[in-house]
C-alpha cells in the first residue's frame, strides 16, 4: 500500500467516524423503538471502523518493512519450527534451531525475504538429508557494509556436488527474489557423504538504543513517541492469553507487548483458546471479536467455573448497557475498545504485575550464595552504568548460554562446545566471575578430551554457581550426552535450578515431567517395534483429526476419530490412550459433550508421554 | 496351515494383526470392509474370520448377518474385534452369529492363541 493511499484511507476513515458520531447523537435524540436496528447497525459500523483503524496501523508497519528482532524473528522461527519439526519427524531425522545471543533487539529487515530464505534453505537441506540432522543457526555479523544477519543451514545429508551447488543459486531451489536481493552473499560448503553448510547473509539496519522510542507502533496520527509510556510497559511482566479474531488486533498486541517482557499466547479459535487458558496460568485474559453474546457468556462462565480468576478484558465496541452488565456479572473485568496502541499500553500496564528490575547490586547479590563458594562481581560496583549494564546482561544470559553449551554437547559437537566454553569462560573471568570462568574452562578441557564425567560435573557446578539455589537436578539429561565415556563414579555434585519457563517465542518449552509411556506390546513381541514406531510416527494425525472435529463441533466426526484412535491405541499396546479416546467417543456420541476439551488435553499429554517413551523402546 | 480372513478398515491395525498372525503360522487374507469380505470368502474359504465392528461400506454387524445367512459358511468361526462394546452389544453380536467378541486391547500373542483355540474347538465339535 502506498503512503498516499494510506493517508487517503485514514482521511476517509476519519469521515466515517465523524458520521458515526452524528448518527449516534440522532439516535439518542429519538426514542423510537425502531432505533434498535439502527443502534445495532451503528455499533457494527463502529466496530468495523475500529478494526479498519487498527488495520491501517499494521499496514503502516508493513509499509516500513520493519520487524523487531528477536521478537519478530521468534514468531517467524516458531512458524518454521512447527513446519519443519513435522517434516523431520516424517523423515526420521532431527531438526534444531540455534539462535545466537548477540542478535540486536531493534532492526529493520525484510520479513518476507527472511521467510523465503529460511523456507528455501531448509527445504533444500531436508531434501538432501535422509539421516542425522538439520540445524538452522542464526547469528549477527558486523560487516564493513553494516550489520548482517547470518543464516546458516547445516545438514548431515548426502552433500551437494558442484553441479547442484550451481543450481542452488538459481531458480527453482533458491527463489529468484532471494538471489536478486542478496547478490553473491550466499556460500555453500559441502563434503559429499558428510553434509553441507549453506550460508546466507541478510542485511539489517540496526537501531541504536536512543532510537528505541522512535519506532512506530501506533497509528499514523498518533505515533508513540512517548518514552514514559513505553517505559511503563517495559516495567510489566506476566502472561497474557488472548482470543483475538482480528489480525489487526493480533499484530498490534504482539507489537505492543514486545516492548515488555510478557508471555503472549494469542489464539483465534475458542477451542485453542480454552486449551491454553486451562493449561497456563494467565495474568490477563483478553477476548475480542465475539458477535454471539450467548456464546461469549458461556465461554466466560466456563472459564470461571474452572476457578480461573485471571481478569478478563473484553475488547468490544458494544454500548448496550444491559449486555455489558450481564457480561460483568458473569465475570468480565472490563469492557473496553482501545483505539490505539497508547490505550492498550495503559490497559496492560494497569493489569499486569510490575517487574522487579534487577539493579547492579541485586545482580551481585543474586549470584553470591552457593554451596561451593561465593562469587562476586567485584567490578560491577566500580563501573560506569553502561558497562555495568552490559555485564548485567552477560550474567543474565549465562544460564541460557550454559543450556546452549549443553545442547552442543548433546549433539556431540565437542569442538564447537569447547570453543564456546572457552569464550564464555574468558568472558566470565573478564567480568569478575572467576569461579564460573574456571568451571567453563574445565568444561572446555573435558570436552576436548571427550570426558563425559567431568563435563557433567563442571556443567552442574557452573549452573549451580549461577543459580545459587537448589531445586531440581538435570543429571539424567546430562548423562545422555553422546560422548563415549562411561561415568561410573560420578561424584556428588551440587544441584542447579532449571531455567524458569521460557517465553513462547523462545522455541523451547519445558518438557513434560510425566513418565514416558512404552507400548505394552513390545514386551511380548519385540519384533513389532518397527510397526509401533510407524504408529507413533503417525500418532499426531489422529490427534489432528480429533482436534479438527472438536473445533468445528462435528460430533459424528469426533466420535469416529475417537473410536478409531481407541482401537489403534488398544492394539498397539497403549491402553491409557485407548481409554481416554473411548471416553471422548462417548462424549461425542452424546451430541452435547461437556468436558471434551479437558479429555483432548489429557489425550495430548498421553501422546506426548508416548512419544517420550519412543526413546526407551529405541535405545 | 490355518488361514484367517482379516476384515478391518484401519490399515495400521490390519498390518499389525496380519504380521502377528503370519508370525503365528497363519495364512492371512485381508480386506477393509464387509462387502469385499463376502466376495473373498468364496475364493479363500478361511478357517477363521476376524472382523472389525465399525467399518465403512458394510459394517461388522451387517457382515455377520449376511455371512451367517449362507448355510455353507456355518462352520467357519467368526471373531469380532471391538474397541468399545457393552454387554448388550456383546449379546446382540453373539445372537446374530459371532463366535467370540474380543477387545482391541488384547495382546497380539493372545490373539494368535485364541484363534487357534477357537478353530480347534470348532473342529472337535464336527
Amino acid at each position: 500500500m502506498s503512503i498516499e493511499l494510506h493517508q487517503s484511507l485514514a482521511k476517509n476513515l476519519a469521515e466515517v467516524e465523524a458520521t458515526i458520531e452524528v448518527l449516534i447523537s440522532l439516535c439518542n435524540l429519538s426514542k423510537s423503538s425502531e432505533n434498535i436496528a439502527l443502534s445495532a447497525a451503528i455499533r457494527q459500523l463502529e466496530y468495523s471502523s475500529a478494526l479498519l483503524r487498527t488495520s491501517l496501523i499494521s499496514f503502516e508497519d508493513v509499509e516500513q518493512q520493519s520487524i523487531e528482532l528477536p521478537t519478530g524473528l521468534f514468531v517467524l522461527l516458531n512458524e518454521l519450527q512447527v513446519r519443519f519439526k513435522e517434516r523431520a519427524r516424517q523423515q526420521k531425522i532431527e531438526f534444531y534451531i540455534w539462535l545466537e545471543t548477540q542478535i540486536p533487539k531493534w532492526v529493520t529487515a525484510d520479513n518476507h525475504l527472511l521467510k523465503l530464505c529460511f523456507v528455501n534453505l531448509l527445504e533444500l537441506a531436508f531434501q538432501a538429508t535422509d539421516q542425522g540432522r538439520v540445524i538452522l543457526r542464526i547469528s549477527h555479523l558486523q560487516a564493513k557494509e553494516g550489520s548482517e544477519l547470518l543464516i546458516e543451514v547445516l545438514d548431515t545429508g548426502s552433500g551437494i556436488n558442484s553441479l547442484n551447488s550451481n543450481n542452488i543459486a538459481s531458480d527453482p531451489i533458491i527463489h529468484r527474489i532471494i538471489q536478486k536481493k542478496l547478490g553473491d552473499k550466499i556460500s555453500i560448503e559441502s563434503i559429499a557423504g558428510i553434509g553441507s553448510k549453506i550460508s546466507v547473509r541478510i542485511p539489517i539496519t540496526e537501531y541504536s538504543q536512543e532510537s528505541f522510542s522512535n519506532i512506530t507502533v501506533a497509528q499514523s496520527s498518533n505515533s508513540i513517541q512517548n518514552t514514559e509510556l513505553l517505559t511503563k510497559l517495559s516495567d510489566v511482566t506476566g502472561t497474557i492469553i488472548g482470543l483475538i479474531h482480528s489480525h489487526a488486533y493480533r499484530d498490534l498486541i504482539q507489537c505492543i507487548t514486545s516492548y515488555g517482557s510478557c508471555n503472549l499466547h494469542l489464539r483465534q479459535t475458542s477451542f485453542q483458546f480454552k486449551e491454553i487458558v486451562y493449561s497456563t496460568q494467565a495474568d490477563l485474559i483478553v477476548i475480542e471479536g465475539f458477535s454471539n453474546q450467548e456464546e461469549l457468556i458461556n465461554l466466560i462462565q466456563e472459564i470461571r467455573t474452572r476457578r480461573i480468576q485471571s481478569p478478563i478484558l473484553l475488547l468490544n465496541p458494544s454500548q448496550n448497557k444491559q449486555h455489558s452488565d450481564s457480561l460483568i456479572k458473569n465475570g468480565v473485568e472490563e469492557i473496553v475498545l482501545p483505539q490505539n496502541a497508547t490505550s492498550f499500553i495503559e490497559l496492560f500496564s494497569r493489569y499486569l504485575p510490575k517487574i522487579e528490575k534487577p539493579t547492579t547490586s541485586h545482580i551481585t547479590n543474586s549470584i553470591v550464595t552457593t554451596n561451593k563458594e561465593s562469587v562476586k562481581t567485584t567490578l560491577l560496583e566500580k563501573m560506569e552504568p553502561e558497562q555495568a549494564e552490559n555485564i548485567s546482561n552477560f550474567i543474565t544470559n549465562l544460564p541460557n548460554q550454559l543450556n546452549q553449551l549443553e545442547e552442543l554437547l548433546k549433539l556431540a559437537d565437542t569442538s564447537t562446545a569447547a570453543f564456546r566454553a572457552n569464550e564464555l569462560g574468558g568472558a566470565a573471568y573478564m567480568v569478575g566471575l572467576p569461579s564460573i570462568g574456571e568451571e567453563l574452562l574445565a568444561i572446555e578441557k573435558a570436552a576436548k578430551q571427550g570426558d563425559k564425567c567431568r563435563i557433567i560435573n563442571h556443567l552442574l557446578i557452573a549452573k549451580n554457581l549461577i543459580s545459587g539455589e537448589t531445586t531440581e537436578t538435570n543429571e539424567t539429561s546430562l548423562q545422555n550426552l553422546p560422548i563415549n565415556n562411561d561415568c561410573k563414579d560420578i561424584v556428588e555434585v551440587p544441584q542447579f535450578q532449571r531455567p524458569a519457563q521460557l517465553k513462547e517465542g523462545n522455541l523451547e518449552f519445558p518438557k513434560s515431567k510425566r513418565d514416558p509411556i512404552v507400548s505394552s506390546v513390545i514386551t511380548d513381541s519385540p519384533e513389532l517395534l518397527p510397526l509401533i514406531n510407524d504408529f507413533l510416527g503417525g500418532i499426531d494425525q489422529y490427534l489432528s483429526k480429533i482436534e479438527r472435529a472438536a473445533e468445528i463441533k462435528h460430533w459424528d466426526a469426533l466420535g469416529k476419530s475417537a473410536h478409531e484412535t481407541a482401537g489403534v491405541a488398544g492394539m498397539y499396546g497403549y491402553p491409557a490412550l485407548s481409554v481416554l479416546a473411548k471416553k471422548l467417543q462417548h462424549q461425542a456420541e452424546s451430541k452435547n459433550p461437556n468436558d471434551f476439551g479437558q479429555i483432548i488435553l489429557e489425550i495430548k499429554e498421553i501422546i506426548e508421554d508416548m512419544k517420550n517413551g519412543w526413546e526407551l523402546m529405541n535405545p | 496351515m490355518a488361514s484367517a480372513l482379516l476384515v478391518e478398515d484401519t490399515a495400521l491395525i490390519r498390518k499389525l494383526l496380519a504380521t502377528v498372525l503370519i508370525k503365528g503360522g497363519f495364512q492371512v487374507f485381508e480386506t477393509s470392509n464387509g462387502e469385499e469380505a463376502l466376495q473373498l470368502i468364496n475364493q479363500t474359504l478361511p478357517d477363521i474370520i476376524v472382523c472389525d465392528l465399525e467399518m465403512p461400506v458394510m459394517d461388522g454387524r451387517t457382515f455377520v448377518k449376511h455371512f451367517r445367512s449362507n448355510s455353507a459358511y456355518n462352520k467357519i468361526p467368526l471373531v469380532i474385534l471391538s474397541a468399545d462394546h457393552d454387554d448388550s452389544t456383546r449379546k446382540e453380536l453373539l445372537n446374530i452369529g459371532a463366535t467370540q467378541i474380543i477387545n482391541k486391547g488384547i495382546a497380539p500373542q493372545e490373539i494368535v492363541n485364541l484363534l487357534y483355540e477357537i478353530i480347534e474347538t470348532v473342529r472337535q465339535s464336527e
